[in-house]
Order: structure tokens, then C-alpha cells, then sequence
């Protein structure tokens, strides 16, 4: 008697948690908050805010024809520009701080989903380039990714189904709290008006380690290529049919004070050069250089910090694209009408770099 | 493989144990022809080298060499008659590895559980070398030392207390045995996930923002992780039990209740009890131990400190807080010894005073005492500790530093976030807590005091599943923990995105 209750017990735990794990799992797969099931449910007041858990999710699972790719250079996009100028329905899967590994573990899943299946294809990758990204490593990405929800294993789903911040904050909280996100704006940076200006940001700024030894002009060149070669051009050759416009992001001249300072002017110019060369050979690639708009860039009441423009910005640069303002001319083209070569864009970046008056913007720093 | 993971929740154990059901009944039958012994030893063997080499397979060949080694070193030692030969050359393998591959900048290369398994064969030597081992075959010896609940954080069994149960006769089934021993590891699991890394959160945070803390944030910080550390490890060692126990064996106990000891000499006789007696048995007592006189006797403690305290890591912080406790340790023994000693006198003088004549006022008096005892213990330990975490000692004393500035203020605000689990969002949105100015530190304040609590008056999950009954309620309340403590294996990652 005393033995069987034992034994009652023991089939009872083993019930209950069969079933509350059972439970657990199908309200996941049922709501799915990270869309790696299935596309989202109508009407379900959805969170997204974690770029590396939703994004894979997101690529695989929601209909759009065009993607923008890049870091926080790119999370203030407003997918709603893209189908305005353009007529494209755009879907935004910024990493923070990306490296080159991030664009292509999600332009594999991108590339692999529906959207690009049959007789669609993507039509547009915007990708953001940051240099400064594209010196490390081929195989390193800024954070851990959770593995589970980017490769094809169900096996370690268990680690999405079973877990009780998917669970509490991204099914329980906003059924308790509806606050759907509005995708066309999602990831978008939190700094409100008042943050972009000098004042905050020469606040904020410390200037790195005088570098005494100057940096070879080349010194990047290996790495950058390895990057693109690996990272990078694999898909734009694998999708011909898909026209990648790439593009360098305007950072303040606080960004250039950091090149000189640090003593890699050459080099990152030449990283530049390398990286716009090596694209824009490609037929299905456009090229586009922000980093030399004098008037955004001299002044520091655009940005929030040494490199985070205000989202004006990202406006102004989705009308370029829609219009070719800024675009670098491809090699051998007529040099007829707008459009530089990047030549000759560079000379003028370098030519600003140079002769800006740090120590005059410096002093204000009170 | 962690006990806290769900490849081994779900996969290793269940399979484990069908298969330790399935390996048994197979022994039985062939019971007369081979021993049986050996297919269940050779079984748990195998899970345990396969548990030791799921995430780390590198690491197996250092355990399984180390074990040859030292198998072969006891074959010697069972054949020959000079045993002290045999018994040096071990010492100096296994303490040698041991310096190789933690202390000597082997970089991230630190095989898992080497302090661990390194004294379980030194204490298998020793053991022999005393010649209280004989016949011991392969398979028992390499059971012994990676049987997987004790392998990785121990307890550090002896090799008398284990040997006669990997070679006893077979385990029945007995559901109340599985059914206190699931509660035990319960128990554990729940320790460690939810209170352990709770904790563990806002020590991280601490550490690493160490100038922006007030004295207020130091102390919790300091208890913070004072709380981490006690609920991870004996945690673990419920688990440990726990795992054991369902498959019908039984592990030493290593905690028992420390933080209630009103001095160190009682801290020492609840924490870690298996380093403790390991020290006592191959190391104070080979020293002289207490029979060469009062003076010896304390540098031999003083040495067992020191040891304790590289034993536990790399680094000048562990020496320190060693040497903090040995310190105390020694005063502490002279005070009981002086005490001793004038009790011994006074009984001869007056023999007859009877304990009748105490009156409350002194009981009380006495209690009160007692609790400010055990509250500047605790205090002590806490200090100490502080080294024990602390990155290096400069971080220590910066710590410390913080703490006695006495520049108290607000706490800060996310040292208080760590303890806001998302489970209990609900509760305080329910209560309309979260526009009230304190809401924010309200779980701090409430985890903080329900777990000190707990340590101080709490039963220990030993001594409560030792009596836990099996009706609905108390099932229902394992059923929760359980599924409360699964569900918080993964999180999801958040980064600050700082740059870029």
C-alpha cells in the first residue's frame, strides 16, 4: 500500500509534466513569436525587438520582395519609404554591430525562403557596409547566435519550446499588454529628438589612443577581401536576378577624427576603394557613398553619437536610392550626367578628413 | 553535459536509467557466468565517460589517462611490498597534472572537474597505500572515480564509502527511493536555475560595474553572491545525491546548513564537507594533526588553508581568502581550547553546579549571543568570499573599499533589475506595483530577505525530502518546480547594442 503510493506519485509528476511541457510546446508553436514555424497569426499583438532571435524567423517566414541588411546604421529605415519611392515590399533584418557572417547566415535563410522561390525572386538587398566590420574574421559574428533558431535541426528547438522568456515576454506579456510592433519601423534606435545634438555627443566622446606608427595603406585588404569572398559575394553571384545596392553610411567627422587619431587614414580609404571595386563589378550591383556629405557629417547636431545619424537621414538616403543621387559609377561607364567614380568620391572624403578643424570642434566640449 | 540542460534532463538520465533497469535484470540472468558486477560497472562507466565527453571530448583522453596511470600505479602497490614508492610517484602524477593544467597558464585548456577527480584517486592511493583496499578491479576503480552525479563538482567520495556499492549485489526498484531522490534533485535543479543564477546576475552585474556602486550596492553585491555561491554548489550536490539516489547509491553529504554556524570551526563542519575530510584524512592528520603539540597543530591548520585555498584556483585572491579563513579558524580553535581547558578546572573546583540554576534571563542572554555569532560569522564568511569571486584582488578591494566608504544612496537601478524575474511581471502589473516609485526594487527586497530566510531557518532539502510525503499537494509543488526550473534553461539573449 505504502510502496504503491509512491508509485502514484510518481506516475502523477511524470503526468503533469508531460502535459504542462506538452502545453508549453503547442502554445509556442501556435503562436510562434519568433516566426520560425510559420508566418505570423492574424490579429496576435506580436513583440519583436530581438534582432537575433526574430530575424531568422522573420526572413523565412513573412512575404516581402526586398530586404535591408546592415547594422544600426540601417534600424532606422522605414520600410513605408521603400514602397512609397520605390513600390517594393521591403522587410528590414538589421543587426546590431554586424559582421560579415550575420549578413550571410540571414541571406542564407532569405534566400532559401519562399520568397525567393518558384517564379519569385528577391528583388533588392539593401545592404549597409561598415568597414570597420570587415576586418575581422570571416567566421565571427558581434554575438553567440542562437543556434537552434537558424539552422534546420528540429532537434534543438526544444531550447524555443521550452522556454520561459519566449513564454512569458513574447506570448503572455503582450496578450496582457497589446503593443503590436509596427514592422515598417521595427528596431528602430531609441534616442528621442533632444539626443541629436553637440552638445550630447561631444559629451559623450572620448578620442581614442594616439597612434604614432601609421597603418599600411593595404594593411585591410586581406581580410576585407577573404570577408567578401566568404560573407559577401557568394550570394550576389548565386542571385543574379536580384540587384544589391550597397551602400556606405554617412558617419560624423568624429568617425574621421578616429581614423586620424588611430593613424589608418590610407588603409581605410583603401578599404573603401577595395570594397566598392570588388562589388560593383558585379552587373546586379549598385554602389552608393554617403560618408563624404559634408554638410550631414561637419555637423554633430545630426547624430546622437560619433556615428548614429538621426533618422532624417536614413529618409534622405532611401530618396537616393529611388533617384541615383550618390550612386558610384560603375568602371568603363559614360561619364555622362550625375554620378562620381569612386575616385573621385574618395579624394573628396579624404580631402574633408584631412582638413576638418578637430581640436576647434574638440574645444567646444566644455 | 550540465545536469541543468535538456539533453540531459530528457535524454542522458531517462535512457540512463532504463538502460541501468535493462543492464541489471541482463546481470541477474547471467549470474552464474560472468560477474554481474562487471556488466553494471562497465555500464555506468560508459555513461559516465560519455556524460564527462559531450560537450568537452577533449578533455577525455586527460581523464581517462589519469586514471590509467593511477590504476596501474595501485596494481603495483597490491603486488609489491615497498607501497611508498608507488604511492610518491601518484602524488606527484596526479598533483603534477593537476599544477599542469590549472595552474600553470594551460590557457582555457582546463580539463572539467580535475580538482575533483585528481583527489578522488589521490584519496584511492592513499587508501591503498594504508592497505584498506584490496582486489579492486579496473572497472569498479574507473565507476569510482567518473561515476557521473559526483564526477564534474563532487562531492569527493572516498573509495570505502563507494567501492562495496559498485560491487554490491543487485538494486531493486524502490519508488519511494526514486520518489525522495527525484524530489531531492528537484530541489537542486531549482537552487541552482532559478535562485543561483538569479543571484548570480547581479553579482555579474557588479563586478562589472564595480566605480558605479554605492555602499548599498557593494553589500548586495557581497551578499549577492555569498547567496550564489551556497545555493549553486549545494544545488549541484543535491542533484548530485539526488541522480545517485534514483539509481540506487548513495553519496556523502557535503552541506549542512553552514551559514547557521555561530563560528568558523562549525562553517567548516557544514561546507564542503568532503574537501574538509579530505584534508583531515591526507593531509592535517599525515602532518601530525593535533599530537605534536597545541602550537603545530594550529600551523598544521593554517597550511591546510593554505592549500585549500590553491586547490580552489589560480590566482592571489584564493590564497587570501584561504589564509582568511585559517586565520579565524586558528583563533578560534586557541579560544575553544583556552575555554576548554578553564571548563575542565572549574568542574574540578565545583563539581556540583547543576545547570538548574540558569535562569531565563541567561538562556536569553545566551541566544542572543548565540545569534550575534552566527550574524558576524556570516559576515565574515561574506567578506571572504569576496575574494573568492573577485576577478583579481585589486576588484576585491575596490569591493571592499565600497563597502566601508559608507556612501549609501538610491540602489542602483538595474542591480535591482537582476532580480525582477519576468515570472512575477504579472503579479506586481496585477497589484498596480509598477507606478509605485519602490516597485521597482520591491523583488530585490522580497527574494533577498524570503532566501536569507531560508538560510537561516530553513530546512535543508536533504533533511526535507527525507520526510516529504507522497500526496498531491506535494506532488503538484515537485511537478512545478520542475517545469518551473526546465522552462529557465534557455533564455533568450539580449545584447545591449552599445556600438554600432
Amino acid at each position: 500500500m505504502k510502496k504503491n503510493s509512491f508509485k502514484h506519485a510518481l506516475s502523477g509528476f511524470a503526468a503533469l509534466v508531460i502535459v504542462t511541457c506538452i502545453l508549453a510546446a503547442v502554445l509556442v508553436i501556435y503562436v510562434d513569436p519568433f516566426f520560425h514555424y510559420h508566418a505570423p497569426l492574424k490579429g496576435f499583438p506580436y513583440l519583436v525587438d530581438n534582432q537575433l532571435s526574430q530575424n531568422p524567423g522573420m526572413a523565412s517566414h513573412m512575404e516581402y520582395d526586398s530586404v535591408i541588411l546592415g547594422s544600426s546604421m540601417t534600424v532606422n529605415f522605414q520600410t513605408t519609404w521603400f514602397q512609397e519611392l520605390m513600390g517594393l515590399n521591403t522587410i528590414k533584418l538589421s543587426y546590431s554591430g554586424a559582421y560579415p557572417k550575420d549578413q550571410a547566415n540571414i541571406m542564407d535563410i532569405i534566400f532559401k525562403s519562399d520568397n525567393n522561390k518558384g517564379d519569385r525572386r528577391i528583388k533588392k538587398v539593401f545592404l549597409g557596409v561598415d568597414v570597420i566590420t570587415y576586418t575581422g574574421g570571416v567566421e565571427e559574428t558581434k554575438y553567440p547566435i542562437p543556434e537552434y533558431l537558424y539552422d534546420e535541426r528540429y532537434f534543438n528547438d526544444i531550447k524555443y519550446l521550452l522556454n520561459k522568456d519566449v513564454i512569458l515576454n513574447y506570448i503572455l506579456r503582450p496578450i496582457a499588454d497589446p503593443d503590436p510592433t509596427d514592422l515598417s519601423n521595427v528596431y528602430a534606435s531609441w534616442w528621442t529628438e533632444e539626443y541629436y545634438s553637440e552638445q550630447w555627443v561631444l559629451h559623450n566622446y572620448a578620442s581614442p589612443q594616439q597612434a604614432d606608427e601609421e597603418t599600411l595603406p593595404d594593411a585591410y585588404i586581406a581580410s576585407t577581401e577573404k570577408n567578401l569572398d566568404i560573407n559577401i559575394c557568394p550570394y550576389i553571384e548565386a542571385n543574379p536576378e536580384t540587384e544589391f545596392i550597397i551602400f556606405f553610411p554617412p558617419y560624423s567627422i568624429l568617425f574621421w577624427n578616429d581614423v586620424i587619431v588611430e593613424n589608418h587614414l590610407d588603409a581605410t580609404i583603401e578599404e573603401y576603394r577595395y570594397i566598392a571595386d570588388r562589388l560593383n563589378a558585379y552587373e546586379n550591383v549598385k554602389v552608393y557613398f554617403f560618408p563624404d556629405q559634408e554638410e550631414i557629417i561637419c555637423d554633430l547636431n545630426n547624430y546622437a553619437d560619433y556615428s548614429h545619424y538621426h533618422p532624417k537621414f536614413n529618409r534622405y538616403m532611401t530618396e537616393c536610392f529611388a533617384y541615383g543621387e550618390c550612386l558610384v559609377k560603375k568602371e568603363g561607364e559614360v561619364s555622362a550626367g550625375e554620378g562620381k567614380t569612386i575616385d573621385e568620391y574618395l579624394a573628396h572624403m579624404k580631402e574633408i578628413a584631412e582638413n576638418f578643424d578637430y581640436e576647434e570642434l574638440l574645444s567646444r566640449r566644455g | 553535459m550540465l545536469f541543468n540542460s535538456y539533453e540531459f534532463v530528457f535524454l542522458f538520465f531517462p535512457l540512463t536509467l532504463a538502460g541501468y533497469y535493462i543492464v541489471n535484470k541482463i546481470a541477474v540472468s547471467f549470474q552464474s557466468g560472468i560477474d554481474c558486477a562487471a556488466i553494471k560497472n562497465g555500464f555506468l562507466l560508459a555513461v559516465s565517460l560519455l556524460f564527462y565527453g559531450w560537450l568537452h571530448p577533449e578533455y577525455l583522453p586527460v581523464l581517462v589517462g589519469s586514471m590509467a596511470v593511477n590504476y596501474a600505479l595501485f596494481w603495483q602497490m597490491e603486488k609489491r611490498d615497498k607501497k611508498k614508492k608507488y604511492l610518491y610517484i601518484g602524488l606527484v602524477f596526479d598533483l603534477g597534472c593537476l599544477a599542469f593544467f590549472k595552474y600553470l597558464g594551460m590557457g582555457s585548456f582546463v580539463p572539467l572537474g580535475i580538482s575533483f577527480y585528481t583527489f578522488t584517486q589521490i584519496a584511492f592511493l592513499m587508501e591503498c597505500y594504508r592497505g584498506n583496499l584490496k582486489g579492486v578491479t579496473a572497472l569498479s576503480y574507473g565507476t569510482y572515480v567518473s561515476f557521473f552525479p559526483k564526477m564534474i563538482q563532487g562531492p569527493i567520495a572516498l573509495p570505502g564509502e563507494m567501492l562495496c556499492q559498485f560491487t554490491g549485489e543487485k538494486k531493486q526498484i524502490d519508488w519511494e527511493r526514486v520518489y525522495r531522490n527525484l524530489y531531492l534533485f528537484t530541489l537542486g535543479l531549482f537552487k541552482k536555475v532559478l535562485i543561483a543564477d538569479t543571484f548570480g546576475k547581479a553579482v555579474d552585474f557588479g563586478y562589472t560595474n564595480l566605480p558605479a556602486l554605492n555602499s548599498g550596492d557593494a553589500l548586495i553585491v557581497m551578499l549577492s553572491y555569498t547567496l550564489q555561491l551556497y545555493f549553486d554548489f549545494s544545488g549541484y550536490c543535491d542533484m548530485a545525491m539526488g541522480l545517485a539516489g534514483i539509481l540506487g547509491f548513495e553519496l556523502p553529504l557535503n552541506f549542512n546548513a553552514p551559514y547557521k554556524a555561530a563560528n568558523i570551526v562549525e562553517f567548516w563542519k557544514g561546507w564542503h564537507i568532503t574537501l574538509t575530510r579530505f584534508f583531515t584524512k591526507y593531509l592535517y592528520i599525515p602532518l601530525g594533526g593535533n599530537r605534536k603539540g597545541r602550537g603545530r597543530t594550529y600551523v598544521n591548520y593554517l597550511i591546510v588553508f593554505f592549500v585549500s585555498g590553491v586547490w580552489h584556483g589560480a590566482g592571489w585572491q584564493f590564497i587570501v581568502w584561504g589564509m582568511l579563513h585559517g586565520i579565524l579558524y586558528v583563533l578560534t580553535k586557541m579560544q575553544m581550547d583556552i575555554k576548554k581547558e578553564k571548563t575542565i578546572k572549574g568542574r574540578q573546583m565545583c563539581a556540583q553546579t547543576s545547570d538548574e540554576a540558569e535562569s531565563k534571563i541567561r538562556r536569553t542572554g545566551r541566544k542572543i549571543v548565540q545569534a550575534a555569532c552566527v550574524a558576524l560569522t556570516f559576515l565574515y564568511v561574506n567578506i571572504a568570499w569576496i575574494f573568492f569571486r573577485a576577478p583579481s584582488l585589486k576588484e576585491a578591494f575596490e569591493l571592499i573599499k565600497k563597502i566601508v566608504s559608507f556612501h549609501f544612496g538610491k540602489i542602483n537601478w538595474n542591480l535591482a533589475g537582476c532580480f525582477n524575474l519576468d515570472e512575477f511581471w504579472y503579479v506586481i502589473k496585477v497589484l498596480k506595483l509598477d507606478g509605485w516609485q519602490y516597485g521597482h526594487y520591491l523583488l530585490m527586497v522580497l527574494i533577498l530577505a524570503a532566501v536569507l530566510l531560508l538560510v537561516f531557518f530553513g530546512r535543508s532539502a536533504v533533511d526535507f525530502v527525507r520526510k516529504v510525503k507522497p500526496n498531491a499537494f506535494y506532488v503538484t509543488l515537485l511537478a512545478v518546480l520542475f517545469v518551473w526550473s526546465i522552462l529557465s534553461f534557455s533564455g533568450v539573449s539580449t545584447f545591449l547594442y552599445v556600438n554600432f
